[in-house]
């Protein structure tokens, strides 16, 4: 029946009645309707209609056929021509390009928009770094909704690092974006907002850990989890931070010894890297260690979620060339790879095959998550056409004051995607530090920026690189 | 066992249970509108074999999921021998005869014959005018366009 002609299905359908034949346009992938839109105006009615797109998404979660809807999802590299950049949907071999044609007039001065969640179709967008504006969009029904500014007390000093997370309660019914706000430790402030109040409130929770990611692309059992670092009681052990989108509460697991350095080491615990994903429905972490030709990819799943004692090593892999970054891994088990030079690779778990997809342009800044295409309406959304968008303003807490924010915060992301090791070094060993620090105390300005070091600091640097200690004079 | 009767008065008997597959024959059944056999003028012989066979193959509520893969395979077989005529007649029956579990299974059917067609493809099959206007339909076209990659 793949090969039917359209003779032949027309001899089928010709004679169904309507109830049926809107029967069957309800088992559609998304993009079919979508093209069908355009067939004539009762079928763009019909398509559009409430009635058809919650029974379409009914039969696409009930009936096992929504691999089409399925893909990965990430931000796209952005040039200064299109500001608002746009997304990428990656499913087998297809790429297809999605732009966000939201023309929000403060996009125009400030850094672009990026993928920090989705669920059931809904796409969470915020603005790089801190997410001053936050947005829940649908690429397919093109309805958009402006977070609120949330109405919390907020403490004196600015933020320096927020983490989102987006994503359903089916106890509530209600779609929710968690945020955790990070200001000089230990001070942070946890904060849901709820679609069906579109409301935030403050939630009171202990915060022990530090996130790596911005937003958190490993749903799994009605939890977020991220990847974290504990500071305060859980000091600098790796841990894996669950959040819970009913009971609204942080868990721990810990992850498995990675046994790829010495753990308690702390110079192995810096070197290795390791992401958490979901493959075949079971949480699992890669890790990777060594550098080079050496580096080695270990997969370890958690066979029963929660037991720690469940984690086994799933497999190892070594890829010939090098490879950046394990970006997360799709329904089939096939965890996407990006290579050094921006290349992405599908690395099938099963198999042990790798296949290559090309450059696919994804922002440093962006993960990949695993989207499942829908028509779902957003309770209160919007349609840009119809919509001021001038009224879309940024939460102003959330908009860095400081002119130099943002390139402190640039040099940072940067440090974290050299290949580099950072080794901590005592005060008596770091001589460029001493001296930046007399210069810093000495100048006028909140921020000096220099462009070229001087003499005085290169012959320091070299002096620290050869390990020559000296004395701290004040 | 039950009788039922197609249009062109042809019998089968089958068990009551594979019989209650059908919500309509379950209802009428209960509803104690049952003398002999039942008529089921709206079906053909052809097809009411068809449908036993699927009923029979179904009837089985067992949740294994062993069981759950057979039950696919089945219905990828059974789909797989169908013409077109006898498709159309099959759907026409599980929505006359109340069968939910036949009637997703055609419908999703023709809905993956369908999926990948254009849509001037789609009007064909349909029978449908189209009244856009040129503008109108290069607007709607332009709404969604990244669908049509």
């Amino acid at each position: 029946m793949s090969t039917t002609t359209t003779d032949e299905i027309e001899s089928i359908v010709r004679d169904l009645p309507r109830d049926i034949i809107i029967d069957i346009l309800t088992r559609l992938p998304v993009r079919s309707v979508l093209r069908f839109k355009s067939v004539c105006r009762s079928w763009y009615v019909i398509l559009s209609n409430p009635n058809f797109t919650s029974k379409h998404f009914k039969n696409r979660t009930i009936l096992n056929n929504r691999h089409e809807d399925r893909c990965f999802l990430f931000t796209r590299n952005y040039s200064d021509d299109d500001i608002i950049n746009g997304i990428t949907f990656l499913s087998n071999d297809k790429a297809i390009n999605v732009p966000i044609k939201l023309e929000i007039p403060f996009l125009r001065k400030s850094k672009p928009l990026r993928v920090s969640g989705t669920c059931n179709g809904l796409v969470c967008l915020s603005i790089l770094p801190l997410g001053s504006i936050i947005l829940l969009w649908n690429p397919a029904t093109r309805e958009f909704k402006d977070l609120p500014i949330a109405k919390i007390p907020r403490p004196k000093q600015g933020p320096i690092k927020v983490a989102l997370g987006f994503g359903f309660d089916p106890v509530a019914d209600d779609y929710k974006v968690l945020r955790i706000v990070y200001y000089c430790y230990p001070l942070n402030q946890v904060e849901v907002y709820s679609l069906r109040s579109n409301t935030w409130r403050e939630i009171k929770r202990t915060v022990q850990f530090l996130i790596f990611e911005s937003g958190c692309n490993v749903y799994l059992k009605g939890r977020f989890h991220w990847s974290a670092i504990g500071f305060g009681t859980m000091n600098g052990r790796k841990l894996i931070v669950s959040f819970d989108m009913g009971d609204e509460n942080f868990r721990y697991i810990m992850p498995p010894n990675f046994g790829l350095g010495d753990d308690d080491n702390y110079e192995d615990v810096v070197k290795v890297r390791w992401t958490s994903m979901v493959l075949n429905e079971s949480l699992a972490v890669v890790a990777c260690g060594g550098n080079g030709p050496n580096k080695k990819f270990d997969v370890w799943v958690m066979n029963e979620y929660g037991v720690a004692g469940s984690w086994t090593k799933y497999m190892s892999f070594r890829l010939n060339t090098r490879i950046d970054r394990t970006l997360g891994c799709g329904e089939d088990g096939k965890i996407l790879i990006e290579m050094d030079t921006s290349k992405v690779v599908s690395f099938d778990t099963a198999t042990q095959t790798m296949k290559e997809l090309g450059d696919q342009n994804i922002a440093c800044f962006s993960e990949v998550f695993n989207h499942m295409e829908s028509l779902l309406p957003i309770r209160g959304g919007k349609n840009a056409e119809d919509t001021n968008l001038c009224e879309v303003r940024p939460d102003p807490f959330f908009v860095h004051n400081h002119p130099d924010k943002i390139l402190i915060m640039d040099s940072g992301k940067m440090i974290e995607e050299l290949d580099a090791d950072i080794i901590h070094a005592l005060h008596e060993g770091n001589q460029c530090e001493d001296i930046l620090s007399k210069m810093g105390i000495n100048q006028g300005e909140q921020s000096m920026k220099i462009v070229i070091p001087p003499t005085n600091i290169l012959d320091a640097l070299k002096e620290d690189m050869t390990g020559i200690a000296f004395l701290r004079s004040f | 066992m039950i009788v039922l009767q197609s249009s062109d008065k042809e019998t089968f008997e089958v068990e009551e249970a594979v019989a209650m597959e059908s919500q309509t024959i379950k209802h009428m059944i209960e509803d104690d509108c049952v003398d002999t056999s039942i008529p089921l003028p709206n079906v053909t012989s052809k097809t009411l074999a068809k449908v036993i066979v699927y009923c029979k193959k179904h009837v089985v509520k067992d949740k294994t999921c062993d069981h759950e893969e057979e039950l696919k395979k089945f219905d990828v077989e059974f789909m797989k021998g169908l013409d077109q005529d006898t498709l159309f007649d099959l759907i026409l029956a599980a929505n006359y005869l109340n069968i939910k579990s036949l009637l997703d299974l055609t419908c999703q059917t023709v809905a993956d014959m369908i999926k990948d067609k254009s849509p001037e493809e789609i009007r064909k099959i349909f029978n449908i005018k189209n009244d856009f206007t040129p503008e109108e339909e290069d607007a709607v076209r332009q709404e969604n366009a990244w669908a049509f990659e």
